[in-house]
């Protein structure tokens, strides 16, 4: 044998694994105590968000998920070390995201955002996908060896100041930041562009094994470029070009995917099941100043189903919410330099020294008073469709109150306070704020004759 | 010399005396007594610790599950002490897990908060101004029926590993864990902030003695904040 020929063959079998791994031939995962410490994180990081209330409750909903997954996955087993579990957290930032273990979470923010299942299903397959390949794994070893690591650490350190406005918004990740940094990493900064490629791809296969049409993945992405917010921080999922170039790629996958007959998917049948969880969201983006969003999706579920009282009230809440605040951002406000004043103003300002500075504006007061004008309208609608409808009574009570309509924002809490249940939460703060109403009614003395 | 030897003081009193305090800020209704913080609702304390090792962070969540309520015992032990009174079990944790519903009004109020708290932190002596508010949601506790004000109390620490210790010796970095608690009294009824104090110790011994590591400070703390002082009565 010449002395070459063990060269030759080692170069040989490194040829043969780069093919194989061009191939995407599977290969064994071997665990490393570096793996097992992040299993270990992201265990603990399920049982805290269950511990801290931010899983939704909602077994029809986590059973819908479930199914959309089971459709793509079939009867392939999971990997080692991964349990799928597929589940909806509680907050309005427009993410999802997959942990090693399998755990698969889809915030409500997202559900509200989106239109269909197949869309459902393609946020899914593209998860499952980081799972199976064991993306996060590779990417902690990746971030480990690299400097850059203690960049993307500190930063997300800093996640926390990323979402003062925050109230509900990215509190799913200000818990994770606490568990595991590698895990909030990836989810607000995404994996490498390779990994990402390979969800995307192994994401449009999976949904055709699912016999989802793939073209609702490009779509989704397009939806995820609305821009209604200016957002604290932007995820991955929002930033250019990366999001144009994986639109026109998964186009591109998905055309030559072609399905005759693909699983038929409405906007109806999608909104029934989520439209619980939508409507929590629309609370949770009214609490984390996301009135523009909180409007757009009461106007899909006013559209959806216009008789129900609950649409109507929730539309109109987000219009009293706007305040003196345009339902769409203007011109400047999209502009760059717009959008990093208005970043600036939303660290600094509270929400009402906010709708102050709006006020200074020439069209603030005439905002303010058309957006309380269509609030008013809707409420009345929705009592018009449900007098025993209690909440549409209390936000009258709260929009009358805030235009010093005293005697009838009292009349409208009394309303509420007879409609509502015994054990409702804010009976509390609705008995303080009528007394406070009959208080000054009667320093004020009787009403003058109109 | 004398510069350094005054650190290397402070730095030592640090570890032989407790925690020390960033200074407490009170709302001006407090001060004149048209406010004040007689029955408080404490509520669950949020905790937060990390590790922090030469190769990045990680979170400590059992350690901080366990060391929250140990510090949340100390701020309620030293508000009893005060003359004020403490709304016994208000928001337990069977409670909470029993009502879910109260559970998501309390997570609600918490997020309110910490987005407060992050201008609170930057500004705190915009308190005196009232410009902070959590708004009239604090009535959706059923605690702040019986409370006069509620207390958010938050804690965060940061564990140095050996050799994170001995690499900020060499850098002059941070070479010893640190433990910050936040207190924060609120109005129950308006929701209005009223009093604002941030402590903090310097070493490792907040994990094995809470009390001893927070009770004095917070005790001088509460003082300045007019914890359990009688309010001005209310003119007929």
């Amino acid at each position: 044998m010449s002395r070459r020929t063990p060269a030759l063959a080692s170069l040989f079998t490194c040829f043969l694994s780069a093919a194989l791994a061009q191939s995407g031939a599977p290969q064994a995962f071997k665990f490393t105590p570096v793996d097992a410490k992040l299993l270990e994180e992201v265990n603990e990081l399920d049982r805290q968000l269950e511990k801290k209330g931010l899983v939704y409750q909602d077994p029809e909903l986590t059973a819908y998920l479930n199914n959309v997954a089971t459709r793509m996955l079939g009867d392939q087993p999971a990997p080692e070390q991964v349990n799928f579990k597929f589940r909806v957290l509680r907050d309005p930032m427009v993410n999802a995201f997959a942990m090693p273990n399998g755990s698969i979470y889809v915030h409500t923010g997202l559900l509200a955002t989106l239109e269909n299942e197949a869309q459902l299903a393609s946020v899914l397959a593209h998860e499952i996908t980081h799972v199976t390949q064991r993306h996060t794994y590779q990417h902690n070893r990746s971030l480990r060896k690299k400097m850059v690591a203690m960049h993307v650490f500190s930063a997300v350190s800093a996640a926390g100041g990323f979402f003062p406005a925050g109230s509900l918004f990215g509190a799913v990740l200000s818990v994770a930041g606490s568990v595991s940094q590698v895990l909030v990493a990836a989810s607000v900064f995404g994996y490498s562009q390779d990994l990402e490629r390979a969800a995307d791809r192994n994401g449009v296969d999976l949904m055709t094994k699912g016999n989802y049409d793939a073209r609702a993945m490009p779509r989704t992405f397009a939806l995820l470029d609305e821009k209604l917010e200016i957002e604290p921080v932007e995820t991955f999922w929002r930033t250019h070009p990366k999001l144009q170039e994986r639109i026109t790629t998964t186009t591109q996958l998905a055309g030559s995917q072609g399905l005759k007959e693909p699983r038929a998917v409405s906007e109806d049948a999608y909104l029934a099941l989520v439209a619980g969880a939508m409507r929590y969201n629309i609370g949770a983006d009214l609490v984390s100043r996301r009135a523009r969003t909180a409007l757009a999706r009461a106007n899909r579920l006013v559209r959806w189903k216009p008789d129900d009282p609950a649409n109507r009230v929730l539309l109109a809440d987000a219009y009293r919410a706007l305040g003196a605040k345009t339902a769409e951002p203007g011109q400047e406000e999209q502009s760059r330099h717009g959008q990093a004043d208005h970043r600036k103003r939303l660290l600094k300002l509270t929400a009402e020294e906010e709708q102050k500075e709006l006020l200074k504006k020439p069209d603030g007061a005439v905002e303010r008073k058309a957006n309380a004008e269509r609030a008013e309208k809707e409420y009345l609608e929705s009592i018009a469709k449900d007098s025993s409808f209690a909440e549409a009574h209390r936000g009258l009570g709260m929009l009358y109150e805030e235009q010093s309509r005293n005697a009838d924002a009292a009349r409208e809490y009394k309303r509420y306070l007879d409609l509502a249940p015994a054990d409702a939460l804010d009976r509390l703060r609705i008995e303080r704020r009528l007394e406070k109403l009959e208080k000054s009614l009667v320093d004020r003395g009787p009403a003058k004759p109109a | 010399m004398k510069a350094y030897s005054s650190v290397l003081a402070v730095g030592a009193s640090i570890t032989v005396l407790g925690g020390l305090a960033l200074g407490a800020v009170t709302n001006p209704k407090l001060d004149s007594g048209e406010k004040s913080i007689r029955k408080v609702c404490v509520l669950p304390v949020e905790a937060e610790m990390n590790k922090s090792g030469m190769k990045g962070g990680e979170g400590m969540t059992k350690e901080a599950d366990e060391w929250g309520p140990k510090v949340g015992d100390v701020v309620t032990k030293v508000i009893g002490a005060t003359g004020a009174e403490v709304i016994p079990g208000a928001l337990s944790e069977e409670q909470l897990r029993a009502n879910d519903s109260l559970r998501q009004t309390l997570l609600q109020l918490n997020q309110k908060y910490d987005s407060v708290s992050a201008q609170l932190h930057k500004n705190p002596k915009d308190l005196k101004k009232g410009r902070y508010t959590l708004g009239d949601e604090v009535a959706l506790l059923p605690c702040a029926a019986q409370a006069d004000s509620l207390a958010f109390v938050h804690a965060k620490a940061t564990v140095l590993t050996g050799g994170k210790k001995a690499f900020g010796a060499l850098v002059a970095g941070p070479s010893r864990s640190r433990s910050d608690v936040w207190v924060t009294f609120v109005d129950a009824k308006s929701g209005e902030t009223l009093a604002y104090t941030r402590v903090f110790t310097i070493g490792d011994r907040f994990r094995q003695d809470p009390a001893k590591a927070y009770t004095n400070v917070l005790t001088k703390e509460f003082k300045k904040m007019r914890v359990g002082v009688q309010g001005a009565k209310k003119k007929k």
